[in-house]
C-alpha cells in the first residue's frame, strides 16, 4: 500500500501525487476506451489541470475519484472536439465498476490474478485471447486460425472471459 | 450495463497482461510541462475569444496554408508540450513532426498526402480564378467586392480595406453587392441565377400590417416561489450527481460575497455592523434590495455590461472611436431607472448618432454598434449581437452550416441582412465615430427588394433577406418603409434564446460559471448544466418584464449563494475549473479584478467625497486606473500615497486599547476574522517595533490589505 499524500497544500508534493495516482488514471482511461497514446496525453492533462488549480487532499479514495473525474472531463472534451461520441453513458456506474476492479492498488492484485487465471484456460481459449489482445487479430482471423466460425470464435472468447472473471473473484476472495 | 463495463475493464486488463501495453511513468514529463507553464502561465484571453483555427475554411484564393494552422487546439497543446520536452530541435519541420506526435502517427502519411493534394488543387483553382478574372473583368460575381451605398460611396470600404490586413479573415466570404450598372451580360446572368428565396406576400406588406405572433409569456410567480424553484432544481442536480453541497457560509461571509458580486467591493465595518444589527429573518433580503438600489450597483454592473457589449474592443476603445465612459454612464443611468432588459437591448441595437459626447447628434447607446462594427462591419456586428444577446458564436456559420451553434449559413446571412441600413464613419483624425442610418439598395439596385448576396457552401451565389427565427420582415431597404434594426430588436427580444442568454449571463456574472460555458457558446455542443432551471428562470424573467434586478435578487437569495467556498469531500466532484459541469454545490471564488480592488481601496481611504455623483466617481476611477493596470501595479504604485489608511487608524493608534485589542480590531476590519495566535504575535511585534504608534498601526493595516488581496480567498471560519 503506497502512502497517502500529505494533507496540507503547502506540503503537497506534485511528484508524489503523480507517482501515487498516475497508473490508476492511465488504466482507467484505457478502460474507457483510450488507446495508449491517448491515455498518456490525457493522464498528463489531468495532472496538469489539477496541479494548476487549488488542490486539497481528502484522502486516497477521494483524490483518486477526483482525478478520475477530471480525466473523464478531459476525455469528453477531446472526444467532443474530434466529433466522436463518448462511449460511456453512465459514468457513475462505470466508476463503481472500476472501483470494484481497482481496489486500493490501481488493480495490481487483480492483474496478477488475471495472469495466473489466463494460464488456467484451455489452449484454444488462451490462443484466441492471445491473438485478440497480443496480435490484435480480427475475429475472422481468429476463426480461420482455429478453424471455427466467427460466431464460434466470439463464443469461445466470451466464455474465456467469463471463466477469467470467476477465477479472479475466487482468487481475490 | 454494469456487465458491459466490467467486460471493458477486463479487456483493458487483458491488453496489459497479454498485449504488453503497460502504463508508462509520466512523472518527469508532467513536472517539466508544469514548470514550463509556471514560466509561461496561460494563453491570452484574446486567443480564447478567437474562433478555432480549424474552423476556417481553406480559400481557393489563399496561396498556401501552413499545416500547423490546421491543427486542433488540443494538438497545439500537445505541440507545446513536446517542444518543451525537448523532442523538437527547432524549425517548422520539427514543430510539425512534434505536432503530429505519437497520437497521430497512423494518420501522418495520410495527412501529408491530403495536404499535397490540396495544394495542387489550390494552385489549379487559383489559376482558374485568374483566367476567369481576366476574361470577365474585375466585377466577376465570383469575387467579393466592396458594395456601394446609395450615394455612390463604397459601403464598408474601410473594413473592406482592413480585411486585407487581417489574414485569417481574408478567406471568409462577405456579403457581396455588385454595381447596379451591369455592363456584362455574364454578370447579369450570374445575379439572375443566384439562388434566392421565393417571393412571399410578406414582401409587400408593411410592418404594422403584418401579424406578428404574440409572445407567449408564463404567469409571473412571486419571488419566494421562484427562489424555492431555484433551490429545488439545484438540489435535484446535487442528488443526481451524488454531491452534498458545501455547508452554508456564516452571515459575515455571505454579506461580504454579496457586496463583492453586487457592488464589486468589500463591505465597510459600518456596513457589516448595520447588516448584523438587522433582524436575522429579513436582513439578507434587505441587504440585497438596498444594494440593488444603490449607485454602486449601477456603477459596477455598468462596467461589467460594457465589457460584455464591447468585447475585445473594450481593450482599445480609443482605436475604434468608442466613448466607453459615455456608454457606461448610459448603462448606469438605465440601471438606476431599472430599464427593462428588452428595452435596453432595443435601444442599443437601433441606436444611431455620434459617440462624441459634444456632438449635436450624440447618442451614447451608439457606442455599442461603433464597437461591434469594428474592422469587418456588418459581419462583425452580426457576430457581436449573437454573442451578447443570443449567447451563440456564429462566426463559423458565416462560411458553412455550423453544428456547434446549430445555425445554418443561410440563417447567418439572414441575420446579417438586418445590418445593411447602416454606415459607420470614422474620420482619420476624429477620435469618435458616427453611426448613420442609410437606405439600402440591395445587390441588384432595387431598394424595394434589397437582398444581399453571399457565396454558399457549393460556391454559388445565394441571396438573403432579413429574417430571424423564421420571422421575415419586408424586403425593402428604404428607411421610409422599414427600419431593419428596429425590427430585429423586436424579433430578437421575443426569442427564447434571448431570455436564456440573459439569464445565463447574469448567473455567470454572479456565480463565476454559467449554465452554459463558455457564456457565448450555446448550441448542441454545449448543453446547459441545469436545463430546467435555465428555462424556468428565463420564463420568469420574461414574465417579470425582463427586470434584471429581480433576476439578480432571485439568484442571490437562493441556495446558490448560500454554500461556502470550501471544497469538502462531499462536494469534491463539483469541478468546473477542470472542465466539469458546474453543480454550484460550493461557491466558486474568482480572482480579484483591478476595478474591484480599486473600489475597496478608495472606500477605505475615503477618496470618494460623500454625496459625489455617479459620474464624478466614474471619472475619478477612470483617471486613477488605466484599463491595462494590474493589481500588483495598483498596490505598488499607489502604496506610497493612497494607502495612507482610513481616518479611524489614527484614533485607533491613540486609543487606550491594549496591543491585543488593536490587533484584533485591525484583523476584524480588514479580514473580518480574529487573528490566529501566530498572527497576533507577529502583529504585536510590528506594533512594538515602531517608534510611532500612528505609523505602526498604519503599516499593519497596509500589510493586512496587501496580504488579503495577494493570497486569494481568505480563511473560512471565525
Amino acid at each position: 500500500m503506497k502512502p497517502a499524500i500529505p494533507q496540507d497544500r503547502a506540503d503537497l508534493d506534485p511528484a508524489a501525487l503523480i507517482e501515487r495516482y498516475q497508473v490508476g488514471i492511465w488504466r482507467y482511461l484505457r478502460a474507457l476506451g483510450c488507446d495508449p497514446a491517448e491515455a498518456d496525453d490525457l493522464t498528463q492533462d489531468t495532472f496538469l489541470a489539477v496541479l494548476q488549480h487549488s488542490f486539497v487532499d481528502h484522502g486516497p479514495a477521494a483524490t483518486a475519484a477526483y482525478l478520475r473525474r477530471v480525466a473523464y472531463n478531459h476525455l469528453v472534451t477531446v472526444r467532443r472536439r474530434s466529433g466522436k461520441v463518448t462511449a460511456v453513458e453512465d459514468i457513475e456506474q462505470f466508476d463503481r465498476a472500476w472501483e470494484d476492479w481497482a481496489g486500493n492498488d490501481e488493480g495490481e492484485a487483480r492483474l496478477d490474478a488475471l495472469r495466473e487465471c489466463v494460464q488456467q484456460l484451455t489452449d484454444r481459449a488462451r490462443m484466441a485471447l492471445d491473438m485478440r489482445f497480443r496480435d490484435r487479430a480480427s475475429r475472422s482471423e481468429i476463426a480461420a486460425m482455429l478453424e471455427i466460425s466467427e460466431h464460434g470464435a466470439k463464443n469461445l472468447m466470451q466464455r474465456a472471459k467469463q471463466q477469467l472473471r470467476i477465477c479472479i473473484e475466487r482468487k481475490m476472495a | 450495463m454494469n456487465g458491459d463495463y466490467e467486460d471493458r475493464i477486463l479487456e483493458s486488463g487483458l491488453q496489459e497482461v497479454l498485449g504488453g501495453q503497460y502504463p508508462p511513468d509520466l512523472t518527469a514529463k508532467i513536472l517539466q510541462e508544469l514548470d514550463r507553464r509556471r514560466v509561461f502561465p496561460a494563453e491570452s484571453p484574446e486567443l480564447l475569444d478567437s474562433p478555432p483555427v480549424v474552423s476556417w475554411p481553406v480559400s481557393p484564393l489563399t496561396p498556401s496554408v501552413s499545416p500547423v494552422a490546421a491543427v486542433d487546439p488540443a494538438d497545439r497543446q500537445a505541440t507545446r508540450r513536446d517542444v518543451s520536452a525537448g523532442t523538437a530541435t527547432g524549425g517548422v519541420a520539427a514543430s510539425v513532426r512534434s505536432v503530429t506526435g505519437r497520437r497521430r502517427s497512423n494518420s501522418r502519411v495520410m495527412g501529408w498526402s491530403v495536404a499535397v493534394a490540396s495544394g495542387v488543387l489550390l494552385v489549379l483553382f487559383a489559376a482558374g480564378i485568374y483566367v476567369s478574372r481576366t476574361a470577365w473583368g474585375p466585377r466577376s460575381p465570383l469575387l467579393v467586392q466592396s458594395p456601394p451605398s446609395s450615394d455612390g460611396v463604397p459601403v464598408e470600404s474601410e473594413q473592406a480595406d482592413s480585411q486585407l490586413d487581417s489574414l485569417p479573415h481574408r478567406d471568409m466570404p462577405s456579403p457581396w453587392v455588385p454595381d447596379t450598372d451591369f455592363s456584362s451580360p455574364d454578370e447579369s446572368a450570374a445575379i439572375a441565377s443566384a439562388s434566392r428565396p421565393p417571393s412571399s406576400p410578406i414582401q409587400e406588406a408593411h410592418v404594422e400590417d403584418r401579424p406578428v405572433p404574440a409572445e407567449v409569456r408564463s404567469e409571473p410567480w412571486d419571488d419566494a416561489r421562484i427562489i424555492a424553484f431555484v433551490d429545488q432544481m439545484l438540489d435535484q442536480q446535487w442528488r443526481q450527481h451524488g454531491v452534498t453541497p458545501a455547508p452554508p457560509p456564516n452571515d459575515s461571509q455571505w454579506c461580504q460575497r454579496v457586496y463583492q458580486r453586487l457592488v464589486g467591493r468589500d463591505p465597510t465595518p459600518d456596513e457589516l455592523r448595520q447588516f448584523r444589527n438587522e433582524p436575522s429573518g429579513r436582513r439578507r433580503a434587505a441587504l440585497v434590495d438596498r444594494l440593488l438600489e444603490s449607485d454602486d450597483y449601477a456603477s459596477y454592473w455598468s462596467e461589467r455590461w460594457a465589457d460584455a457589449l464591447l468585447g475585445s474592443a473594450a481593450k482599445q476603445p480609443d482605436r475604434w472611436g468608442i466613448d466607453r465612459q459615455g456608454l457606461e454612464q448610459y448603462l448606469a443611468t438605465s440601471m438606476q431607472e431599472n430599464k427593462s432588459y428588452d428595452q435596453l437591448t432595443a435601444e442599443l441595437l437601433s441606436a444611431s448618432g455620434s459617440s462624441d459626447p459634444e456632438a449635436v447628434d450624440h447618442d451614447a447607446a451608439a457606442n455599442f454598434l461603433v464597437a461591434a462594427w469594428g474592422r469587418e462591419g456588418s459581419i462583425a456586428a452580426t457576430d457581436r449581437v449573437s454573442r451578447v444577446w443570443l449567447g451563440k458564436q456564429l462566426v463559423c456559420a458565416r462560411c458553412h452550416d455550423d453544428p456547434s451553434s446549430g445555425w445554418s449559413q443561410d440563417e447567418f446571412w439572414q441575420l446579417n441582412a438586418f445590418f445593411q441600413q447602416i454606415k459607420v464613419h470614422r474620420g482619420p483624425e476624429d477620435p469618435f465615430a458616427v453611426v448613420k442610418d442609410v437606405d439600402f439598395h440591395g445587390g441588384t439596385g432595387i431598394p424595394q427588394d434589397a437582398e444581399i448576396f453571399y457565396r454558399g457552401q457549393d460556391g454559388r451565389l445565394r441571396a438573403a433577406y432579413p429574417e430571424f427565427g423564421s420571422q421575415s420582415i419586408p424586403r425593402s431597404g428604404l428607411l421610409t418603409d422599414v427600419h431593419r434594426r428596429q425590427e430585429l430588436a423586436r424579433l430578437l427580444t421575443r426569442s427564447a434564446d434571448f431570455r436564456r442568454a440573459a439569464v445565463n449571463r447574469v448567473w455567470a456574472g454572479l456565480l463565476h460559471y454559467g449554465f452554459i460555458e463558455p457564456i457565448d457558446g450555446a448550441g448542441p455542443d454545449h448543453r446547459p448544466s441545469h436545463p430546467e432551471l435555465l428555462d424556468g428562470l428565463s420564463e420568469q424573467l420574461a414574465a417579470h418584464d425582463f427586470d434584471l434586478k429581480r433576476l439578480t435578487r432571485w439568484i442571490i437569495l437562493s441556495r446558490a449563494f448560500d454554500v461556502s467556498d470550501q471544497r469538502t469531500a462531499e462536494s469534491w466532484m463539483d469541478t468546473p475549473e477542470t472542465g466539469g459541469t458546474p453543480l454550484f454545490a460550493r461557491f466558486y471564488t474568482e480572482p480579484t479584478r483591478s476595478m474591484d480592488l480599486h473600489r475597496s481601496l478608495m472606500l477605505a481611504v475615503r477618496t470618494r467625497p460623500a454625496g459625489s455623483t455617479l459620474q464624478a466617481s466614474t471619472l475619478a476611477r477612470r483617471s486613477w486606473t488605466p484599463s491595462s493596470v494590474s493589481i500588483p501595479q495598483i498596490i505598488d504604485t499607489q502604496g506610497s500615497e493612497s494607502m495612507i489608511g482610513p481616518p479611524w487608524l489614527d484614533r485607533l493608534a491613540v486609543s487606550p486599547m491594549s496591543a491585543d485589542q488593536k490587533v484584533e480590531h485591525l484583523f476584524r476590519a480588514v479580514l473580518d476574522r480574529k487573528p490566529t495566535a501566530r498572527e497576533a504575535t507577529a502583529a504585536k511585534l510590528v506594533l512594538a517595533d515602531r517608534m510611532n504608534d500612528h505609523l505602526a498601526v498604519r503599516e499593519l493595516w497596509q500589510i493586512l490589505i496587501a496580504s488579503r488581496n495577494r493570497s486569494g480567498p481568505r480563511p473560512s471560519g471565525a
